[in-house]
């Protein structure tokens, strides 16, 4: 694939995701924030996130086996992780952290690991796309082009 | 311009605070001690603050700093280390000592208590936002932090807002827009206009005078709720 039709394919999914509300204006600002002193910016912190989410989601998995479930634990888990998908634009993981919190408020256990999957699950999606969107922006910068922003 | 001002203020509080070296070394850019205990926000807010021109310090938690300006009990309350710090901008839910806690602790210590504290949140709560104005933060950011909030906080370090009374630039939901200051007439009863320099201002008229931690309760023109029932559009 040549530079313009790999710049294209870049714009073309990188606009799906927040059509698909994968990706919402906060992605937008952080990538605002990147530049060629900061070129890695994005990536930095999306890997943070990558990493703090993992953790979380093993904590959560955790918490909810548990016997005697500590509803605290849990709502403080996923607040947390509530902050970090908000502060990166993950939009779709923040929705469910926000219907998981309500469940942990009514301690109903059914929803709760209802919500856990559910979070699971859009949190794979979005490192998915993110990571072949790093991957085609990397293909770009490596074909000698630049990045296109929307 | 800004610049100005910014340097006679901390020459100003030089004279006015004893046996603290505040070292004169590059007083242009604004220091920033920002508190985060999620390490993705301390990223963010970083990068905010370093395109903002202000030097950044980060730490994640209450505790850290404390430790950082020196009044962890434990080490000591005059142990004063590292650069000066021109505003703190802190998380409100953090695990220890929140940002509340901080936030009183800061407005506690006659040392620090004039620096401007900024809360942020990721919770739009009323009640909280009351609470931490009433305690003397001058401002409270619902998360996700932009860029526009980095910069109008930054104005609380360089403007002599405190001479001509605080903005009302309360974000209360990620979709409101900025709402821009009222004139200062509406919040301070100062006679002292905002074009003065620091150096005419009697140390006798800190800033605690205009600032709703005094004891007595705050007028009703004060009142932070007041000034958000004025601007809410909950």
């Amino acid at each position: 694939m040549d530079l313009v039709q790999l710049q294209r394919q870049l714009v073309e999914y990188r606009t799906s995701l927040y059509h698909e509300g994968f990706l919402d204006e906060q992605f937008t600002q952080l990538q605002e924030l990147q530049d060629e002193n900061n070129p890695d910016f994005v990536v930095e912190v999306v890997s943070l996130f990558f990493e703090d989410s993992e953790r979380l989601l093993n904590e959560l998995t955790k918490a909810l086996e548990q016997q005697n479930i500590d509803f605290k634990k849990v709502d403080a888990h996923v607040h947390q992780l509530k902050g970090s998908s908000s502060s990166i634009g993950a939009q779709r993981v923040q929705r469910i952290c926000i219907a998981f919190r309500n469940y942990c408020e009514e301690q109903n256990v059914q929803g709760c690991l209802k919500c856990l999957q559910q979070v699971k699950n859009e949190y794979s999606l979005v490192k998915t796309k993110l990571e072949f969107m790093f991957q085609l922006e990397q293909q770009i910068l490596t074909a000698g082009g630049s990045i296109p922003m929307q | 311009m800004a610049r100005n001002g910014a340097v006679s203020w901390r020459s100003w509080r030089t004279e006015k605070i004893d046996g603290f070296d505040l070292s004169p070394s590059d007083t242009e850019e604004v220091h920033v001690l920002a508190v985060d205990d999620s390490h993705v926000d301390r990223k963010v807010i970083e990068r905010l603050l370093r395109i903002s021109s202000c030097k950044v310090t980060a730490v994640d938690s209450g505790r850290r700093a404390l430790q950082f300006l020196g009044l962890d009990e434990e080490k000591g309350s005059n142990d004063f280390e590292g650069l000066k710090v021109d505003l703190i901008i802190t998380d409100y839910c953090m695990p220890g000592m929140t940002g509340y806690e901080l936030l009183k602790k800061i407005k506690e210590s006659s040392a620090f208590r004039e620096i401007p504290v900024v809360i942020m949140s990721s919770e739009n709560v009323l009640a909280r936002i009351d609470r931490c104005l009433e305690e003397g933060a001058e401002d409270f950011i619902v998360k996700p932090v932009k860029l526009s909030d980095v910069k109008r906080i930054k104005d609380y370090t360089t403007r002599e807002f405190r001479v001509g009374g605080r903005g009302i630039n309360k974000r209360k939901s990620r979709e409101s827009c900025d709402i821009s200051s009222s004139p200062p007439s509406i919040l301070s009863s100062s006679p002292i206009s905002s074009s003065s320099s620091p150096s005419s201002q009697s140390p006798s008229l800190s800033p605690s005078t205009l600032s709703a931690t005094a004891p007595s309760s705050p007028s009703s023109l004060d009142s932070p709720t007041r000034r958000l029932k004025m601007t809410s559009s909950e």
